[in-house]
């Protein structure tokens, strides 16, 4: 066997749409986060999106599918 | 006026999706039970009957629940920049929950209060399933899986590999749509390789029970990059999902594909090619879909509210068994 052939690891990247995931400022009361509150902000539809990051991960229900 | 009761949204604490429906539904009319939060919560659950508290004071029971929306369950150790806090107990105690949660969303399935998207819809109807049935309506870039056959790999051709399932590889890497030569692959590694389409745009379907609604993004600005959109940086992307106008034929095919699968949700993701034809990629039983309408300008965000919400008419899925 080649050495020089790819394993997954030699073709991974980092998951770049990731912006932050350590605080998302949830509120039991309003059962929204902050950004949540106002819909229209760029950063809120930029979580949005980064959440498609797990798209797959996250409905194999992570690691006991 | 009749209380229309309360839709279950059962998700996590960072999806903003959900954020955007409760902001329109009302709070009161939801209860959202985020899944890598679940020490914030009490929970009882016994055969045929479970009560769930939120710290607010809010509590529900098998009885009183009008619609079930699975949105997007996660466990906190999976959730990059909180995983590496998170302790072994508090894995084996996540599990736990995770499991008699399951058998709760049982419960509301048997009861007919499911809404759009199937549990593990992916894993009835995963990528193989799908390339069959797609193939009766739609071009499909044939596909295969490989372990331990390097003759299956042609000499200088070009292909992409992908991930099946999108976990990760190290901590906080995945394996991205990503073209490769075929030879150049180590055989003794599981391959999902699939045939290489040169496609100008992606279309993206998002399929809410008997509409849909597609969006288009040009690939130009970074196929020298990648093949895959969703390496890209968001902050460079997040604007650029106009709506699409598909063709009838394909809009048919959508819908007698997704009828004989037997999803109510999915997100369709197709290439089109500079000649106009479309290649199906897959469906993603739960895909993301909120950042596509979030201030409902494409009749996407209303669907989606008409369907999830308790004040409208019940369309359940399909029970597993009565």
């Amino acid at each position: 066997m080649c050495l020089s052939m790819y394993t997954p690891k030699d073709l991974a990247k980092p998951k770049g749409v990731i912006t932050t995931f350590s605080d998302s400022q949830y509120d039991h009361e309003t059962q929204v986060t902050k950004l949540g509150m106002d819909p229209d902000k760029r950063a809120f539809k930029i979580m949005m999106k980064s959440s498609t990051a797990f798209d797959g991960e996250r409905d194999n229900g992570g690691d006991d599918a | 006026m009749t209380n229309p009761g309360i839709v279950f949204v059962y998700t996590n604490s960072f999806d903003y999706t959900s954020d955007l429906l409760i902001s329109r539904i009302g709070s009161e009319h939801v209860f959202r039970f985020n899944t890598d939060a679940w020490s914030d919560y009490s929970i009882l659950v016994e055969p045929g009957a479970f009560r769930i508290a939120a710290p607010n004071g809010r509590e529900i029971n098998r009885t009183g629940i009008a619609k079930f929306y699975w949105r997007k369950p996660l466990k906190k150790h999976l959730i990059p920049g909180l995983g590496a806090k998170v302790s072994s107990e508090e894995k084996f105690c996540e599990e736990e929950i995770w499991y008699a949660m399951r058998e709760v969303v049982n419960m509301l399935w048997q009861d007919r209060k499911l809404v759009l998207v199937e549990p593990f819809g992916d894993a009835r109807v995963g990528k193989f399933i799908q390339a069959e049935a797609a193939g009766k309506y739609f071009n499909v870039p044939p596909c295969r899986f490989v372990l331990g056959r390097p003759a299956e790999f042609a000499q200088d051709k070009e292909s992409v590999v992908k991930s099946l399932t999108s976990q990760r590889v190290d901590e906080d890497t995945i394996l991205y749509a990503t073209r490769v030569k075929e030879h150049e692959l180590n055989p003794g590694f599981p391959w999902m390789v699939q045939d290489l389409v040169e496609a100008e745009m992606d279309v993206t379907v998002v399929y809410v029970r008997d509409r849909l609604f597609a969006f288009e993004l040009q690939r130009k600005p970074f196929l020298e990059r990648t093949l895959d959109w969703k390496e890209v940086s968001t902050e460079a992307l997040s604007d650029d999902w106009p709506e699409h106008r598909l063709p009838a034929e394909i809009e048919q095919g959508i819908h007698g594909f997704m009828n004989d699968i037997g999803l109510q949700y999915g997100r369709l993701d197709f290439l089109r090619t500079r000649d106009g034809q479309y290649h199906f990629l897959e469906v993603n039983p739960n895909g993301e879909w909120g950042w596509l309408d979030s201030e409902g300008k494409y009749g996407l965000l209303e669907k989606m509210l008409e369907e999830v919400s308790p004040a409208t008419p019940l369309h359940p899925l399909p029970a597993r068994f009565s």
